[in-house]
């Protein structure tokens, strides 16, 4: 029995709650500082960090003294900190502390990931834009075991970007590394980015968006592309050795007229043409790598992590192939996800047990009634508090009336998917939707799609989906030409499925929209506005509706007007 | 092993000094500091339990009691350069410069030629934002001993902040040169000074020049250029960008160059969103130039573009009546604009733009719900 603080110090800091080796809360710093991709550096910024800390303890009803261990990892340089300060950043001393535990940056990504696959055996590659350094290897304690058939390319001054375990059912031992060196003399031409796929991206969301973050507009932007059979300039690709190559020449040579102003790209050719180049490329060397990994390893299943599994286009892909029968994705595979993979390792390193848990994102708190109305007190809206059953009639007619909804219910969503917790919604039939979400509520370029929610059982009917998704990470055909508002310009939606065990109110809903519309589906995105994170407290959604213009605002069953 | 007949002796013995180093020199601090514990108590005038005292509490981060230990064992040492030395890296860490200071220009005077003396002054000047003299203790560190990469690397780190890159680059090269198989060296192989730190496009050669030209494709250019060497600056070079623009606007609208003018203001407004450098421009425009003068003067193409900086103005300055009624008209032009697919980008940027011009959230969508409805009709 042990109680592990994990932090996930990088540039999308977090902090988990593992209790007996299941995962009882988790936070982002930017939900709590309302920054957007907030980072949390160890020992810096403490206001911040107790006030994750302090998040997940009271959520959890434990304290302080009731800390047994705190799990750390970070892709930036290892810094060793004493207890003295560590209990000082954390705001509060534990009782019987056992020791900190400093975990490498993949390896806390494969530890989160595995916790959700029933604890089957197989191969889990972990692809981001980098992770821990090799330099500061002998810093942690929590050691990767390697396995005598590792396929390892790992430079003296590199930094992890790509790691494959093989996972046992109880163990990990590491079967590829790819940690190219940092130096420039390594690497002229590559300005500051390694020969990694993430860094491909983040290249390519600079050039194509004009910052860093915005890889997944990019994905979105891909659709719109098309290939040339001439272009035989490959940029990135892999070796039969496994051996990544990022050429930065070609990327020079090829492309000369980066987005620096941002603006909407959905009627550039050339930013779309390269989007996709950068996601069928992505593709091709994920899919060569896994097929000499299942060489070796021979497995149905697969696990991925790190931040390149938010690419549930390539994600689809991989599982199209069928290269694995099963491929197991969650939520909070960027970084986010490694407070919970650095306190899931600690706690087997304390336990020698592991646990698993079902997908779920849903780690954040429920707020009581009394605290939502407190909240809707303090600004000047028309409010009403409704039966439960009526708020999902109500928000159901509303949202047949082309009403757009902020949905504000139950537990906090921890990753970057909003999954009807923290979530606007409004009608997938209306031809409307898009655009009032596009120019009034999300303020979004116009080539980015919306993704739908749908009740499981009936997935099938709308989407060409063969399993449940219940947090987003399915890229799949829409069936149905009448959902205009969420189908992406290939025809495709990153679709949520729901079930009654998975979110009741979501669910309720959408069997009330049903009735209203004859589809039990909502277009679902997440409730922020414009470079805002997602809502967490209902004074941050109040906060929102405000500036915002959303057309009515559910607190759980307190109907917010203005 | 503990000699008891030892007791009453006012030194340790050799083998409790050879043991004490070994647990440290084997990074054992438990058993150092228990040992160096024992040791101090029994022979509180003996320096070498203390100073191991001061390493161990400094490894371990007790820096409280690193410094008890350091000042002890300097002050029984008091003409040893090293335990001065030690005495100013504990000062160091605890941030008290000045006293640190002093206790190694101590350490210096004692013995001019220690190296780690000068290099620790260095890091204390450093700290002390006092660069120039830094950079020269570190030089003289390496003068002492021509292999001391850590003084080349605060070298290096120093010049940088100084602003000679091109200097900081030839001394970390010279650092990897010497430890090629130190990571934190090796690392700096190869880098340039663009690597090392963003250069302003205002450093560039020619960029003000274009911009004096009032030449926007050529300082475009400039931009995209700094955009290869490093998309990470990409950020803070717009920055630049665009607050040269303004100034060079600023300085037309004083010399009250309409001609000039327009076509740059009009460049900046549509590249260009959210940005308190531009929105201090569009202010000062209408505070000195009439909205019916200016259209007089635009091609009709860019009409709409002066009336929905125009319309930004009014929100800028709080008239939201002014502001909302044109954001009105501007959405009903954008209309026929998107509907060219030549113009589509163009209409939308007008309807976005007029939307966040809009105070009343019933205002900003009934306009964009009426011009929906003709869309999608």
């Amino acid at each position: 029995m042990s109680v592990i603080l994990g932090f996930s110090n990088t540039h999308n800091g977090s902090v988990a709650l593992i209790n007996n080796g299941e995962v009882k809360v988790a936070i982002q710093a930017e939900r709590i500082s309302r920054r957007k991709r907030k980072s949390l550096p160890l020992g810096k910024e403490p206001e911040l960090a107790q006030k994750c800390v302090q998040y997940c303890l009271n959520a959890s009803g434990l304290k302080y003294q009731n800390i047994d261990a705190i799990a750390l990892s970070t892709p930036w340089k290892v810094k060793k900190i004493n207890n003295e300060d560590l209990f000082q950043y954390i705001g509060g001393v534990p009782k019987r502390y056992s020791k900190t535990f400093y975990v490498p940056h993949h390896f806390a990504h494969m530890e989160y990931i595995v916790h959700y696959g029933g604890l089957e055996p197989g191969i889990v590659l972990v692809v981001d834009g980098s992770g821990t350094l090799e330099s500061d290897r002998i810093l942690f304690n929590v050691e990767e075991q390697h396995h005598h058939k590792i396929i390892n390319h790992t430079h003296f001054c590199g930094k992890e970007v790509i790691s494959a375990y093989w996972f046992d059912g109880t163990k990990s031992s590491l079967i590829y590394r790819f940690s190219p060196s940092r130096a420039p003399v390594d690497n002229p031409d590559a300005g500051s980015l390694l020969q990694s796929i993430g860094h491909y991206w983040e290249w390519a969301s600079f050039y194509c968006c004009g910052s860093r973050n915005e890889a997944g507009k990019v994905m979105g932007l891909a659709a719109f592309g098309d290939t040339d059979s001439s272009d035989n300039n490959t940029i990135l690709s892999i070796a039969n050795n496994g051996k990544l190559k990022l050429d930065f020449q070609s990327i020079k040579k090829s492309y000369n007229d980066p987005n620096v102003f941002g603006l909407d790209l959905s009627n550039s050719k050339h930013h779309q043409n390269l989007a996709l180049k950068v996601q069928l490329e992505t593709e091709a060397v994920l899919l060569k790598l896994l097929s000499m990994l299942k060489e070796n390893y021979p497995t149905e299943n697969l696990y991925l992590s790190g931040g390149v599994a938010l690419n549930v286009v390539a994600n689809e892909r991989i599982k199209n192939s069928n290269i694995f029968k099963n491929v197991i994705l969650n939520g909070s595979v960027e970084d986010n996800g490694t407070a919970i993979g650095a306190g899931l390792a600690a706690s087997f390193e304390l336990d020698s047990k592991r646990k698993s848990s079902s997908i779920t994102d849903y780690y954040g708190v429920k707020y009581k009634h009394k605290e939502i109305l407190k909240a809707v007190k303090q600004f000047d809206f028309k409010y009403k508090v409704l039966p439960e059953n009526e708020a999902f009639k109500l928000a159901a007619e509303m949202i047949a009336q082309d009403n757009i909804l902020g949905w504000f219910q139950g537990m906090s969503e921890f990753g970057p998917r909003a999954l009807g917790n923290r979530s606007i919604l409004a009608n997938p039939v209306s031809s409307r939707t898009k655009y009032m979400l596009d120019h009034l509520m999300k303020c979004r370029d116009r080539y980015r799609p919306y993704a739908p929610v749908v009740i499981e059982e009936s997935a099938s009917k709308y989407f060409d989906i063969d399993s449940s998704s219940p947090v987003m990470m399915r890229n799949v055909k829409v069936l149905d030409k009448r959902l205009v508002a969420i189908t992406h310009f290939d025809g495709t939606a990153r679709v949520q499925t729901v079930n009654e065990t998975q979110n009741k109110a979501l669910y309720s809903l959408l069997l009330e929209v049903e009735k209203n519309t004859g589809f039990p589906i909502l277009l679902n995105t997440s409730f922020n506005r414009p470079g805002e994170p997602i809502v967490e407290s209902p004074l941050d959604a109040l906060e929102s509706f405000s500036k915002g213009s959303l057309d009515y605002l559910f607190l759980e069953n307190v109907l917010v007007s203005r | 092993m503990k000699n008891n007949s030892n007791k009453n002796i006012s030194i340790p013995s050799q083998s409790e000094l050879v043991n004490l180093l070994n647990y440290f020199q084997n990074n054992q601090f438990d058993l150092a500091l228990k040992t160096a514990t024992d040791l101090s108590e029994k022979f509180p005038n003996h320096p070498f339990a203390w100073k191991v005292l001061g390493a161990v509490f400094n490894q371990t981060g007790k820096l409280d009691k690193a410094l008890f230990a350091c000042q002890k064992a300097a002050m029984l040492e008091q003409r040893k350069a090293e335990a001065h030395n030690n005495l100013g890296n504990t000062l160091l860490k605890l941030n008290r410069l000045e006293e640190a200071e002093e206790s190694c220009r101590k350490a210096i005077a004692l013995e001019p030629e220690n190296e780690l003396a000068h290099n620790n002054l260095g890091q204390i000047l450093f700290r002390l934002q006092k660069h120039e003299e830094a950079a020269s203790a570190f030089r003289k560190a390496i003068s002492i001993k021509q292999d001391y990469v850590q003084a080349y690397f605060n070298l290096g780190n120093t010049l940088k902040i100084m602003g000679k890159l091109e200097e900081a680059v030839s001394i970390f090269t010279q650092a990897s040169l010497i430890d090629p198989k130190n990571p934190e060296l090796y690392v700096l192989q190869g880098i340039t000074p663009i690597l090392l730190d963003r250069k302003p496009l205002i450093n560039r050669d020619n960029f003000m020049e274009s911009i004096n030209n009032i030449d926007w494709l050529s300082s475009e250019i400039f931009l995209k250029q700094a955009f290869e060497e490093n998309p990470s600056h990409l950020t803070k070079n717009l920055a630049d960008f665009i607050s040269h623009w303004c100034a060079l606007c600023r300085d037309l609208i004083n010399q009250n160059d309409l001609n000039m003018l327009i076509p740059i203001f009009i460049k900046l407004f549509v590249s260009v969103e959210r940005n308190k450098d531009l929105n201090n421009l569009i202010r000062l425009f209408f505070e000195n130039f009439n909205i019916d003068n200016v259209l007089e003067l635009v091609e009709p193409e860019n009409e709409i573009l002066i009336n929905l900086s125009y319309c930004q103005y009014n929100f800028l300055v709080e008239n939201f009546k002014q502001a909302e009624a044109i954001a009105i008209k501007n959405i009903q032009k954008a209309e026929s604009l998107i509907k060219a697919p030549q113009t589509e980008d163009l209409g939308w940027l007008v309807v976005r733009r007029s939307l966040e011009s809009c105070s009343q959230k019933d205002v900003s969508r009934s306009a964009l719900t009426n011009l929906i409805t003709n869309l999608v009709n």
